[in-house]
């Protein structure tokens, strides 16, 4: 007897191979302020609202709407170092990637396949960062909607209310959640106008029982530190405008680039299934493709959702054409039938000793993986070389030795690391774009270019230090006005106001 | 009852179809578009100068005669017959006839993909909506340039391959006579065989690899094939465009080639027509033919990949769309409100049977002709069609031509055709808007130059550069104003001058 199915050692495999490429050394500048302001919280008693860590917006009450997951990157990161943080992007993702697929249909190599496709569209937003927690409770909804309609039993979405209670207080993409069940509710209701007959389709008591649970949602979001605030959330980010020519996954995606073409195949792949079906889609499988690719075309930050809308819609129409591929194959190539005969003997035929010792192995090595992926990109070593590739390490040390007087110009991409390096000196930006808002950030905009006006936003802020990356077009400017360099790296240049 | 029978004819010919309507409204949208049209780039210029060349020596030019950096090296003209009928336009009709042209060329690709969509579905109303929409998706691409005949063959290419697939069409005739002149009018005649491909690939596996019963979907691939070296430059003009579209830097550095930017509200008309795919798809009982799946799928990922392929989307794919449609609405018959609405479409149908239209068409274009012969401003701007002097720069130019400086000029790139349709054959230029021709290289060394990277100064001397015109507040204008050798002779908020002075 093998001790262990086969359905569940696909699924093992494939979620060990997603945590290997999901535990990554962490490089990204973001989940430095998130540290800070996680230790911040701790350190106090409160949750960190008031800014401090700059001073351009120095006093500024703040909503700080991952105070929660702040909390758990301190934690994780005082106990764990960077190896507790790898891990944990690692757990959340294979969580995300485990809700996809008890939600599909099919053979479990087929599931599994197309859930490491999910998983390659999804990574590009795997970061340690309180967004990973949405990918996490973005999937585990989307099941308990997915549950709720196979099941009709309302018992699943009594499990919304503590998510988005849990959610309201770990990341504002909470909306994210109420649009899905949005989208199923608009779904179910087109399937009642269309007259289209579904075996999952809800009565009209069901979708308004859905809908309850969808206001309820939307209202429990509310117990947090910031109460009413918190709604304005998704609208304040989603606000900044400069945000979207600023911050790359804000931006529409560039299929130019390889890293996100998948997303593209995915898309592609979920129309042509769709189209090659003589079946009809629901309209609660439809809706929430429809948004959820608009809002992933729009913002690549939401390559995330929209795989895990998209994976099971892939596996059950795909499951359906291998279907019916075969049944006319077979009537028409008797040796498919004989072919596929023959595998399965010889799966059987195999000793389960010898299966259970294969399928050991293959674990184990998937594990010896894992945990060298963690080990070896994790050490505190290891990482800060690898930090001086992205930040500007030996800068912030000459800065921390070095004293200056007045305020310092930062890149806007090393905010976050500065805040945790070099405390003494708050940043001019850094990424909690909706404290900024477009107004610091156009400014920052103005002074890295040297646009008309730069030079009075210098003296208003009492700048006396520039912090850039080494490119002469962003700092012939300073050096034309008299700015002395006073450190410079391949990556980095500091420049102090001259006389 | 003969004044009945009068009244009724008259009707027929004067009462407009909704599909006539349709093409007015494109045509009189892309009149009044004219300036913002003209003034997006400066390659209009170019072709005009290239066609007056063809005109005046009777000669098309395979080596280049319009810069002095590249001056005598192998040309492609791939787009000679476009820059011949931009020209002999242009000496008729001035600027003016350009628009009316590119307004009649593209009125009619788009009055195609209604015509098609209606050939297919028998439902105006929806042909109509999808031809609105697909004018939106395509109009940031409503550009005075050769690629308006791209866009007009591919619809007609398009709906013929239709017609081939339904058998409606036996004859394969008329695909290399499309394809002889699509080669001799824009490079992307490979957006053809594009096409073909994926109907013949499609019919292929809708009939389970029948070559025998699809010959003639054979033949017009081979026959557009061969044809297609049928120009100038013979296999060149293959090299050329599949040498561009290879090179990665040339195509990240040249602005239409890039993805479509769907924060901005000019690309939601294609995100529409992307969802409304998505819904038609998933609705249709039916499967969908597989040559209409990859055209619907290729031409969507050529379109998320590159925006200047939207409006070869819009005529591609909005036909299919528009039948599938109607699969769905024919399967709703039953419900009261698709019911009426397909009564509805009846009626509409059965009234346009008897009208001959064409007649307002035929009146707005000719009307449009008078009025510019008369000098009237017909855009919505109100400035006539000529070059702003916002965008290029035509003062600046007013001054060379008094002040002519000596030597090579180094100019701003999106002038070089504005430069050329100026002073060509007085002045050449350091590089203008032919990307594939000057390639990577020379192109790189205009980037180092304005982006005053390492090495700047020693361009400007191997081209031996007497004089700069670049854009007025410009980064290299800065520092050219700091060296002592480079005086700024000429400014106006659009441009400056500078003149080598040792």
């Amino acid at each position: 007897m093998p001790w262990i199915k086969e359905e569940k050692l696909y699924l093992i495999i494939v979620l060990l191979l997603i945590l290997i490429m999901a535990v990554r050394t962490p490089l990204e500048t973001d989940m430095w302020w998130h540290l800070r302001a996680g230790e911040e919280t701790l350190g106090s008693g409160e949750v960190y609202s008031v800014d401090t860590f700059s001073f351009t917006r120095e006093g500024t009450d703040w909503i700080n709407h991952s105070w929660l997951s702040q909390v758990v990157m301190f934690l994780t990161f005082q106990h764990g170092s960077y190896y507790g943080i790898s891990a944990w992007v690692g757990i959340c993702a294979i969580l995300s990637m485990l809700f996809i697929y008890l939600q599909m249909e099919g053979h479990p190599l087929l599931r599994s396949a197309v859930l490491l496709f999910a998983a390659v569209v999804s990574s590009v937003v795997w970061s340690p960062r309180p967004q990973i927690h949405t990918l996490v409770l973005f999937s585990l909804v989307s099941f308990l909607i997915y549950k709720y309609r196979s099941t009709q039993q309302a018992g699943y979405l009594v499990w919304l209310l503590p998510i988005f209670v849990l959610w309201g207080n770990l990341h504002g993409g909470y909306i994210l959640g109420i649009i899905l069940i949005g989208s199923v509710i608009v779904g179910e209701i087109s399937n009642k106008v269309l007259l289209m007959e579904f075996t999952q389709n809800l009565p009209w008591r069901r979708i308004g029982i859905l809908s309850i649970f969808m206001v309820g949602s939307f209202l429990v979001v509310l117990i947090n530190p910031f109460g009413f605030d918190m709604w304005r959330i998704p609208f304040n980010t989603v606000g900044v405008e400069t945000l979207q020519n600023l911050i790359n996954e804000w931006a529409s995606p560039d299929f130019h680039q390889a890293i996100q073409q998948p997303m593209l195949w995915m898309m592609l792949g979920v129309f042509g299934l769709i189209g090659l079906s003589k079946k009809r889609i629901s309209g609660a499988e439809l809706m929430p493709l429809i948004a959820f690719s608009w809002a992933a075309l729009t913002a690549r930050r939401n390559f995330g959702p929209f795989a895990i809308i998209a994976a099971p819609i892939i596996s059950k129409y795909l499951t359906s054409l291998i279907d019916d591929w075969l049944f006319v194959a077979k009537e028409k190539f008797n040796w498919i039938d004989n072919l596929l005969e023959r595998s399965s003997q010889s799966n059987k035929n195999l000793k389960p000793g010898f299966k259970n010792l294969i399928n050991l192995f293959l674990i184990s090595l998937l594990l010896a993986g894992v945990g060298w992926k963690i080990l070896n990109g994790n050490e505190k070593e290891f990482v800060q070389e690898a930090e001086k590739e992205v930040f500007p390490v030996d800068a912030v040390y000459w800065l921390e030795n070095t004293e200056i007087e007045g305020n310092l110009f930062n890149d806007y991409n090393w905010g976050g690391y500065l805040i945790w390096h070099l405390r003494d000196k708050p940043v001019f930006v850094d990424g909690r774009t909706d404290l900024f808002g477009d107004e610091i950030l156009n400014e920052w905009q103005q002074v890295r270019r040297g646009e008309n006006g730069w030079q009075e936003v210098i003296i208003r802020e009492d700048i006396s230090a520039i912090l850039l990356k080494n490119e002469k077009m962003y700092t012939r400017h300073f050096l034309e006005e008299g700015w002395v360099k006073v450190f410079e790296d391949d990556l980095s240049i500091v420049l102090i106001a001259g006389k | 009852m003969k004044n009945k029978e009068f009244v009724q004819r008259v009707l027929e010919i004067f009462l407009p179809r909704l599909g006539e309507i349709f093409f007015i409204a494109i045509f009189a949208a892309v009149i009044g578009l004219g300036p913002r049209m003209m003034n997006v780039d400066g390659d209009l210029g170019r072709h005009i100068t290239l066609g007056s060349y063809i005109i005046d020596s009777r000669d098309i030019p395979t080596e280049d005669i319009f810069s002095f950096t590249k001056a005598g090296d192998p040309l492609t003209p791939h787009e000679w017959l476009s820059d011949l009928i931009f020209a002999l336009i242009n000496s008729v009709a001035g600027l003016n006839g350009v628009v009316w042209i590119t307004a009649i060329v593209l009125a009619s690709s788009l009055w195609l993909v209604y015509k098609y969509s209606l050939n297919l579905s028998n439902m105006s109303l929806i042909a109509l909506l999808g031809g609105i929409l697909g004018a939106a998706a395509s109009s940031l691409h409503w550009l005075t340039r050769p690629h308006i005949f791209t866009i007009l063959l591919a619809a007609i290419w398009t709906g013929e391959l239709e017609k081939m697939r339904l058998g409606i069409r036996k004859s394969w005739f008329i695909f290399p006579v499309l394809m002889l002149i699509w080669v001799n009018l824009h490079g992307a005649f490979l957006a053809g065989l594009l096409i073909w491909a994926c109907y013949f690939a499609g019919i292929l596996l809708d009939q389970k690899f029948s070559l025998h019963k699809n010959q003639s979907f054979l033949w017009v691939g081979i026959s557009s094939i061969l044809i297609s070296l049928l120009n100038p430059d013979g296999i060149g003009i293959w090299k050329t465009g599949i040498g561009f579209l290879g090179n990665q830097y040339l195509v990240s550095h040249t602005a239409e080639y890039l993805p479509p930017d769907f924060q901005q509200l000019a690309f939601w008309p294609f995100l529409i027509l992307i969802m409304c795919s998505v819904v038609v798809l998933g609705l249709s009982k039916k499967r969908i033919a597989f040559s209409h799946l990859l055209i619907v799928g290729g031409w969507t990922i050529m379109a998320l990949y590159s925006a200047r392929n939207i409006p070869l989307y819009v005529v591609t794919v909005i036909p299919i769309l528009i039948s599938e449609t109607c699969g769905i609405l024919c399967d709703w018959e039953d419900s009261i409100l698709v019911g009426k609405f397909l009564d509805f479409q009846k009626k509409i149908a059965t009234t346009e049977e008897n009208l001959k239209g064409g007649f307002w068409a035929v009146v707005s274009v000719i009307l449009a002709l008078v009025l510019f012969g008369g000098g009237a401003i017909l855009d919505f701007q109100g400035t006539g069609n000529i070059f702003s002097e916002k965008v290029f720069p035509v003062e600046a130019a007013e001054w060379l031509e008094d002040n002519p400086p000596g030597g090579n000029g180094f100019n701003y790139f999106p002038w070089g055709g504005y430069l050329l349709y100026r002073f060509w054959p007085e002045r050449s230029v350091f590089i203008d808007g032919q990307t594939d021709f000057y390639g990577e290289e020379l192109t790189r060394e205009y980037e180092m130059v304005i982006t005053l990277s390492e090495g700047w100064q020693t361009v400007l001397k191997e081209y031996e550069i007497e004089w700069v015109i670049m854009p007025a507040g410009s980064e290299l204008g800065s520092v050219l104003d700091d060296n002592d050798y480079w005086i700024r002779e000429y400014e106006d908020s659009t441009a400056a001058i500078w003149v080598y002075s040792d």
